[in-house]
């Protein structure tokens, strides 16, 4: 896929910047009930919010075969309020072999009470490691995700977030023992579908459930098992997570 | 309800996003000129004539500026079928022709395919007599630019109509013997091969991938046959649907070869079957048997046996080694009472390698090149080969930086590549 693609999610930041000069952004309810991590909903007073969870995913089986990882990572999630359109987001997985640290940034824009839409951007490092027997690994890149979100809220207050997101790899380097394999080569990496659920769960608990379709040439995660290919991968991904 | 009706819908999308990747051959069997011309018969010496590394004038954009071209032959029943493969330095592409002459030409047919990828298609090469076919044929040496193959490559089915050409360049680097091990037989089923892991079929085509050797994975039926099968159970990435569950061990001969087909339709082979195709077959020189079991190794030990003799009856230049990937199979070799007779190939350290009498070593390559132990495995008369190097960019380093005396991969075609153009 041309790189050109994977700038549109910038564009459409741009656009929605721009609409955003005439649109009718006030919602009356109150932001506790809207509590969400990944539903595109302004911090108007919260400074801070933040949840932790678990994602677990698949590996590609007719690649990986025998070996299965279905190890699941941790997942912490935190926004940081910037003003009424604007935060800021960072994101912690790991799974102590393979770890990735991302920040970025996001508008969000309210199109009505129920309708919420938000574009943003991440860049995220990734890093991993395996010193067992007969493994003498590691290796780290740079990544980058645009994204773009639309956000619905219904009647029974049921936040439903679908959200599509580039990812572009920027650097890459592995080490075998002493050998050392790096690349600087900027390419479109794939792209993410998902389609994330969060409702009020317990007391003043909010829960996230998502389902991501990741189609990537390289995926972070499975960096120990195998290198990029030359077409992209279906890793289906649940994330769990509760609002805290 | 309506909200749940969605979200069911949506999840629907998701899981469907899964795109299924095929890769196959095309039918280059029409090209007229090609079906009309005699079939080639070109001597052993014009073959090892035409071997060389070529660089190219057209077409670099899609096979890379290089090339190292290569004869493989297989033998079916009283013929014998030669094929030149071009492994390219460019997403791990090859070409694969069959040759014919054409009034004193030298016409190549057949197709291309990135194996790190899908792309594939139709290729149309032709020598022309004053281009280098006569000097193939032994009126004259060969010299850098002497010989021009060139003609048109298409992409999928559609009829070939980009220009490409190649320039003899020099011949192929070759610093004594070197193994290119081709993984399970020839390459996983993954990689969109046109015939299934570990099946004969697969041993008579991995030639024309590059290999001069390969690794099959042993396992026992319950009957006690040693059978070619890598997982650990039957499943829809090795075999077609069959209603047959669970380890593969738990089924007779009889009742895998009757329900079971692998996935390009092949029957699961025996061991037996599988050593008689290298043997008669092919030109390979190196078996690495990765026996996948636990439990006593004298089948195999006794078939291993029974086909060196073959081999050496038959004039065959063949190692077959018995691969001992963890300790269990190293306890069950050293229960062989006659061991330290069987030539075997030990993954473990250095000191497992003494305790099998190893000639060979083959560690893992995310150990990296290991040089210090390579050089001792070369000091006590042994040889050390890697395992499972399939970036391209590392196969060159660990050529490049590394001593061993073979590679394991899934992408033989890019391990000729990057040892036969060395300098």
């Amino acid at each position: 896929m041309p790189i050109k693609l994977a700038v549109l999610p910038f564009l459409l930041v741009v656009l929605v910047i721009g609409s955003s000069l005439t649109a009718m952004a006030q919602d009356s309810l109150p932001e506790a009930k809207h509590a969400a991590i990944i539903f595109p909903y302004p911090m108007y007073s919260e400074k801070w919010r933040s949840s932790i969870g678990l994602t677990l995913l698949t590996t590609p089986e007719d690649i990986t075969e025998a070996v299965r990882v279905r190890v699941p990572s941790i997942d912490f999630r935190v926004l940081r309020r910037i003003n009424d359109h604007f935060m800021a987001e960072g994101r912690i997985n790991s799974q102590i072999l393979q770890n990735q640290l991302a920040v970025g940034i996001q508008y969000v824009l309210p199109l009505t009470d129920r309708l919420f839409l938000s574009a943003g951007a991440g860049v995220g490092y990734w890093f991993g490691f395996l010193t067992v027997e007969g493994f003498n690994s590691k290796g780290s890149g740079w990544l980058t995700y645009p994204n773009l979100s639309v956000g619905y809220r219904t009647k029974s207050n049921l936040l439903i977030t679908a959200r599509a997101q580039s990812s572009i790899n920027l650097y890459y380097k592995a080490f075998n023992g002493n050998e050392e394999l790096s690349s600087g080569k900027v390419f479109y990496n794939g792209e993410t579908f998902t389609i994330a659920l969060e409702q009020p769960f317990y007391h003043h608990k909010h829960l996230t459930l998502a389902f991501s379709a990741i189609n990537n040439y390289f995926y972070w995660q499975t960096w120990l098992l195998f290198y990029r290919v030359n077409r992209k991968i279906f890793y289906p991904q649940i994330t769990v997570g509760f609002i805290l | 309800m309506r909200t749940i009706f969605i979200i069911t819908c949506s999840l629907l999308v998701f899981v469907s996003c899964k795109k299924d990747y095929k890769a196959p051959v095309p039918d280059y069997n029409n090209w007229d000129a090609f079906t009309a011309a005699a079939r080639l018969a070109l001597s052993s010496q014009s073959r090892s004539a035409m071997e060389g590394v070529y660089g190219l004038t057209d077409g670099n954009d899609i096979f890379g500026d290089t090339v190292a071209v290569k004869w493989s032959y297989v033998i079916t029943g009283t013929d014998t079928l030669y094929h030149l493969s071009f492994f390219c330095g460019k997403d791990i592409a090859y070409i694969i022709c069959e040759g014919k002459k054409s009034n004193g030409d030298i016409l190549l047919n057949g197709y291309w395919r990135k194996m790190n990828g899908v792309e594939t298609g139709i290729v149309r090469f032709s020598i022309k007599a004053q281009q280098g076919a006569d000097l193939i044929a032994g009126n004259g040496a060969i010299t850098p630019g002497s010989i021009i193959i060139s003609g048109v490559f298409g992409n999928g089915q559609t009829v070939p109509g980009t220009s490409i050409s190649f320039s003899y360049g020099r011949k192929l680097f070759n610093n004594g013997p070197f193994r290119i091990l081709a993984h399970r037989s020839g390459g996983r089923t993954s990689d969109l091969l046109p015939v299934s892991e570990n099946s004969v079929e697969m041993i008579r085509k991995t030639s024309e991938f590059g290999s001069n050797g390969i690794e099959i994975d042993v396992r026992l039926t319950s009957d006690g046959i040693p059978i070619l099968y890598h997982d650990n159970t039957i499943n829809l990435r090795e075999t077609q649907k069959s209603g047959l569950i669970g380890p593969i061990e738990n089924y007779t001969f009889d009742q895998i070869s009757t329900f079971i087909r692998l996935v390009h339709g092949e029957k699961v082979p025996t061991l037996r079957q599988a050593l008689d195709a290298v043997v008669y077959q092919t030109g390979l020189s190196f078996v690495w048997l990765d026996t996948k079991y636990i439990g006593s190794l004298k089948v195999v030990r006794a078939l291993q046996k029974e086909y060196i003799q073959k081999a050496a009856v038959a004039g065959r230049n063949l190692t077959i080694v018995i691969g001992l990937p963890t300790t269990d199979a190293l306890d069950d070799f050293l229960a062989l009472p006659d061991y330290a007779d069987a030539p075997n190939l030990c993954e473990l350290g250095l000191d497992d390698v003494e305790r099998s009498k190893a000639e060979f070593w083959a560690p893992r390559f995310t150990l990296g090149t290991q040089n210090e132990l390579v050089a001792q495995v070369h000091a006590a008369g042994k040889q050390a080969f890697v395992w499972t190097l399939d970036v391209p960019e590392f196969i060159e380093q660990y050529l490049r930086d590394g001593h061993f005396d073979g590679i394991l991969s899934n992408y033989p075609s890019s391990v000729a590549y990057y040892y036969y153009v060395q300098h």
